[in-house]
């Protein structure tokens, strides 16, 4: 397994052969698929079957984590430390909103960050795309489809073919 | 548009005879209820006018779509002056400013006399007229519409929050607030904006990108919220008995509870709905929220007002509140109709063969 590559990349020359090549692709079979485009392609998550983000779950959470503890903070420190403030009672929930407030917003918004970067493995030196020739034109002008090496129905010459037979402009391994 | 306008002349007609008989029977209730809509419902143009300028500054498609609701309801500014009208006459009865000027602190008695009242209520509607004009005027070129927005945005802001002042918070002179004016603006912003994405969905079925008006309307409540809670924060940080009484008042006498359905209407349900993205992307949720969002602002504007005016009878105030919504609604939708079928104007200066003087048929 260790040697297995890690896929190969189909270079097309515009979205639309990237779509149609993308939709034969999973007709044909294959299910490990990704894409690598100058700009978002309408459609193209739904045709790859890309997981829908749900990001916005892990905002939610975090939100009301940050609430809950900054509120159990503030009635601590009250608890600890009680402070008599111009006769005002010592838990004052509508002091304490400003912090809740804060602290929900910050919460919220890191622990979106880091499930982001857990999600996508972002920090990374490399990536086995990387090693290929043509692979700098995904910024430029090229549409490229990958078919991974851990999809079961993958194998190297065959698969090398299909791609060819799809009307790729080039097709390239990707080392392991 | 004209047959569904005449068929409610009756209507109109019986709901200004009751105000009128309300008026005389207890004139400080059937003023209170008249102000009540009356700061609900103009407030949609006043809001309008101000969405309209922000859309002229950032145009995207979905300032494109809502251009013609936008500057149909900015131009019906002018009849919500005129309905400003009986308010000026019956002005003794609920302004301490006209009532009682002795008990004022001699500024305010002076800034708040009826004759300087009035003259600013007429300056800010002439002002606003002017600026509707002149946005229609300028539609579609785009450094004019530039030009005319910045300018207007900034008159907007000052002549808005001075309204806000002298029609909502000199109910009660004694306190004070320097957020208010920024309230009645936000106040004026949701109703605008409300109002302009609700008969956008009603009038042009395909609207696309519905999410994105989601997210207007969502930033809108928002705002909302934030400047409340400010005013709140302050108010109960500072502790002063002269702004306190403020929310005392506003927390007794069965207020709280309208309080609260003002709170979860405006702001609890709308927000934790809105988070939902099928909820964003759903027409008939989001026509629903901006309905939701209409109701609400009569219910703010009945708890800025009603509680404020000493001795006002609740039942008859409440029974005078549906001829003054028949009126006044009424009234406020025959223009918004008559300025949409002449493309955003509601008097055409007919100059002939110009784009947009010669009427087009409704539906």
């Amino acid at each position: 397994m260790a040697d297995r590559p890690f896929g190969l990349l189909a270079e097309f020359d515009s979205p639309e052969a990237l779509l149609a090549a993308a939709r034969k692709a999973r007709e044909a079979g294959y299910r490990a698929l990704d894409a690598f485009t100058p700009f978002p392609v309408e459609g193209l998550a739904r045709i790859l079957r890309l997981p829908r983000p749900n990001i916005s779950w892990v905002g939610l959470l975090g939100g009301f984590a940050g609430g809950t503890f900054a509120l159990l903070m503030q009635c601590y420190t009250n608890y600890a430390f009680p402070l008599n403030v111009g006769g005002r009672p010592l838990y004052a929930l509508s002091a304490f909103a400003v912090v809740m407030f804060e602290l929900t917003v910050l919460f919220s918004a890191l622990s979106m960050i880091v499930a982001m970067l857990w999600q996508n493995g972002l920090p990374r030196l490399n990536f086995p795309a990387f090693a290929t020739k043509r692979f700098h034109l995904a910024s430029k002008d090229r549409f490229f489809l990958c078919i991974e090496g851990r999809d079961a129905a993958f194998d190297e010459h065959a698969t090398a073919s299909f791609l060819n037979e799809l009307g790729a402009l080039s097709v390239e391994l990707m080392p392991p | 548009m004209t047959v569904r306008i005449r068929r409610h002349w009756g209507l109109i007609a019986l709901a200004a005879i009751l105000l009128l008989a309300g008026a005389i029977v207890d004139g400080r209730s059937a003023l209170a209820a008249y102000l009540v809509t009356w700061v609900a419902l103009s407030a949609i143009p006043i809001g309008a006018l101000g969405v309209l300028m922000v859309s002229y500054v950032v145009r995207r498609d979905w300032t494109e779509a809502l251009h013609p609701v936008l500057a149909a309801a900015a131009a019906t500014i002018s009849v919500a002056g005129i309905l400003f009208i009986p308010i000026l006459i019956l002005i003794a009865h609920i302004y301490p400013a006209a009532s009682d000027p002795a008990s004022l602190p001699a500024f305010k008695a002076i800034y708040l006399t009826p004759w300087f009242f009035a003259a600013r209520a007429v300056a800010y509607f002439i002002i606003w007229t002017v600026l509707g004009w002149w946005l229609r005027a300028a539609w579609p070129d785009r450094e004019r519409m530039m030009r005319a927005a910045s300018a207007g945005l900034i008159v907007y802001a000052l002549t808005v929050s001075l309204a806000g002042v002298d029609w909502l918070e000199s109910l009660e002179p004694d306190f004070h607030s320097s957020i208010y004016g920024l309230l009645y603006l936000c106040f004026a912003m949701l109703d605008g904006v409300a109002f302009a994405i609700a008969a956008g969905l009603f009038l042009r079925r395909p609207l696309s990108g519905i999410n994105g008006y989601s997210a207007l309307l969502l930033s809108t409540i928002l705002l909302w919220g934030y400047l409340h809670g400010m005013q709140y924060i302050v108010i109960w940080s500072g502790n002063i008995p002269a702004e306190v009484v403020w929310y005392i008042k506003r927390s007794a006498n069965g207020w709280q509870f309208v309080l609260a359905v003002l709170a979860f209407g405006q702001f609890v349900f709308p927000f934790f709905a809105l988070l939902n993205s099928r909820v964003r992307r759903d027409r008939r949720w989001l026509l629903g929220l901006c309905a939701l969002t209409l109701i609400m602002r009569g219910i703010e504007a009945a708890v800025l007002i009603l509680p404020a005016i000493p001795g006002v009878a609740m039942l008859p105030t409440v029974l005078m509140l549906a001829p003054a919504l028949v009126l006044v609604g009424c009234l406020m939708l025959a223009a918004f109709e008559i300025a949409r079928a002449r493309d955003g104007r509601l008097f055409s200066f007919a100059i002939v063969g110009r784009r947009g003087t010669v009427p087009r048929s409704t539906r």
